[in-house]
């Protein structure tokens, strides 16, 4: 049994109007949640859509659950669920009706699977109401049910909180989180709500114009996302020349706002304010941060995109 | 593939507008003989059963290639329009296998609506005048099995078109000219290239016109068999070409 769920290898995918993949290189290992995190047109749902066998790629290859020939990825894509861009059901049918016709479709024997799929997203009280009368958050929940349909290995979901309200939100990311330990679904995950992705992921993978920057595990991350001392005061230059001189280091940033973000010190946070204060400094406000998910994607994408 | 023959069989006992155009086709079906009855003045012959299912067979050419168009935007693009198509693309099936259902199906539905109307206008007409002796079986069934060959004809070349074109609308639009025009165009042209006069000549387009006539040779009757075959087979093998190769968005 193959250690990683999917990888590509030197994954390209060119438009007439450019490139859309470069030569990617991703793998996202068997029990993981994955957060794939890139701007609009980064290249995520294009990868997503090869991965899932709606789009073809230019060079290149992919391979799910070990498996790289033809006709053995379209097998596994049995394997695995997805929701890419918006859950795709039939407008005119109603919530069984769509779990029916997709449990036809995958050839999952037992009639039965379609109510409790249904009662996994709370979705069994909808009767006759058709889909097209669905509020957004009860179609995606009910692309959830369509997803888990047939016990998949690999959840593959594309914006998943999309038109969810905040308690949608959180059931969701406690669904998926028990979904993966309980049942060890993988989890492939784009969003641009990267704060609910932080309480999520596991693993990231960071790309950019087509370019996968970066893959790193949640520990990495959390060691690479600095922590800081966030310090506002009445004078911001005299606190650095305290900083400089009262405390001897230049371990920190101005910022454009007047604060200042000071990266030493962190285990004696007292020292410091003891030293601002004793230099006649008004501290308005002073406390220990850490730099976010959202901070880290951006500057590893080099700051905020026009 | 059993398994997918029969999520797209469900999908068209739910799809509307297979349930409105069966429902619409099979009122007009039941009303126009009985109009055909209460229209007839005394002293004028009457209409007989075989004079009248000439006539319906011959209106039902156009019957056949709409609703052939109808379905076929609503039933396939459609699917791409709602992103439906993702999820079936995804689903683990091959693509060729995913196509010979959905053309295998929507096939039998267009035949169903083809069906409708010859079916049960004569049916009522019999009925209502009591004149069955005047419509010899092995012509009914003829006319029923052309009637079936050339709606799988059509609906071979719909289904390719609101595959390529993805959009319901635009596939309606497009086939609807498209089955409008084809007669003048092939005519026309064929006119200046003989070839394509020819083609005309063994096309589903010209041949569906000669479902109702009652006496044929037997190079007639072979011609009008092979001719909407070839054309299902010609058409549903570019189909599976054209969605083998789609990228679906």
């Amino acid at each position: 049994m193959s250690e990683y769920v999917l990888r590509t290898t030197d994954l390209t995918k060119t438009f007439k109007n450019g490139i859309a993949l470069d030569k990617v290189n991703l793998s996202i290992k068997r029990g993981s949640i994955y957060g794939f995190i890139g701007q609009n047109g980064a290249g995520k749902s294009t990868l997503i859509r090869i991965a899932a066998g709606l789009a073809f790629p230019t060079e290149g290859a992919v391979e799910l659950f070990g498996y790289s020939g033809p006709a053995e990825t379209i097998e596994a894509r049995k394997r695995i669920g997805s929701i890419i861009e918006s859950p795709a059901l039939f407008p005119q049918m109603t919530a069984e009706e769509n779990v029916e016709a997709n449990r036809l479709l995958r050839g999952i024997p037992g009639k039965d699977i379609v109510k409790r799929s249904l009662e996994w997203v709370g979705l069994e009280e909808t009767g006759r109401k058709k889909a097209k009368n669905f509020s957004l958050g009860m179609k995606q929940r009910l692309g959830l049910a369509i997803a888990l349909l047939g016990d998949p290995e690999f959840l593959i979901l594309d914006e998943p909180t999309n038109g969810l309200d905040p308690m949608g939100v959180v059931e969701m990311r406690e669904l998926l989180k028990r979904l993966n330990q309980e049942r060890r679904i993988t989890i492939l995950i784009s969003s641009h709500i990267l704060s609910e992705l932080h309480l999520l992921a596991t693993h990231y993978g960071i790309i950019h114009r087509g370019v996968l920057l970066e893959e790193l595990t949640a520990k990495e991350l959390q060691e690479k996302c600095r922590q800081f001392i966030h310090i506002k005061v009445n004078d911001p230059a005299a606190a650095a020349s305290v900083l400089q001189n009262r405390l001897d280091t230049t371990e920190f940033e101005v910022m454009p706002d007047g604060s200042i973000q000071l990266y030493d010190h962190l285990e004696h946070p007292g020292r410091v304010s003891t030293a601002l204060a004793a230099s006649g400094l008004e501290i308005e406000q002073f406390m220990p941060k850490g730099e976010d998910l959202e901070t880290f994607f951006t500057k590893r994408i080099g700051g905020v995109q026009p | 593939m059993s398994n997918v023959i029969r999520a797209e069989w469900f999908k068209l006992r739910k799809d509307l507008s297979f349930r409105t155009l069966f429902l619409c086709i099979a009122a007009a079906a039941i009303v126009y003989p009985l109009l055909i009855i209460m229209d007839h003045t005394a002293g004028e012959p009457e209409i007989t059963s075989l004079a009248f299912m000439q006539n319906v067979l011959a209106g039902n050419a156009y019957v056949l290639k709409f609703s052939a168009a109808l379905l076929a935007g609503f039933f396939i693009s459609s699917e791409y329009s709602t992103g439906v198509m993702k999820c079936i693309a995804s689903s683990g099936n091959s693509r060729i296998r995913l196509f010979i259902a959905k053309l295998l199906v929507f096939t039998v539905g267009a035949v169903m609506l083809a069906l409708v109307l010859p079916v049960v206008s004569t049916a009522v007409m019999v009925i209502a005048s009591g004149d069955a002796g005047s419509l010899p079986l092995p012509f009914v069934l003829r006319a029923l099995g052309f009637t079936v060959l050339y709606a799988a004809g059509f609906a071979g070349i719909a289904a390719l078109f609101s595959t390529l074109l993805t959009d319901s609308g635009k596939s309606i639009g497009f086939l609807f000219i498209l089955f409008l025009l084809a007669d003048s165009l092939f005519a026309g042209a064929g006119g200046y290239i003989p070839f394509i006069g020819t083609l005309y000549d063994y096309s589903v387009f010209k041949l569906v016109n000669n479902v109702p006539i009652l006496e044929r040779s037997s190079g007639q009757l072979t011609a009008m068999t092979v001719v909407p075959v070839v054309w299902f087979l010609m058409f549903g093998a570019l189909g599976i070409l054209a969605f083998r190769k789609k990228e679906i968005k």
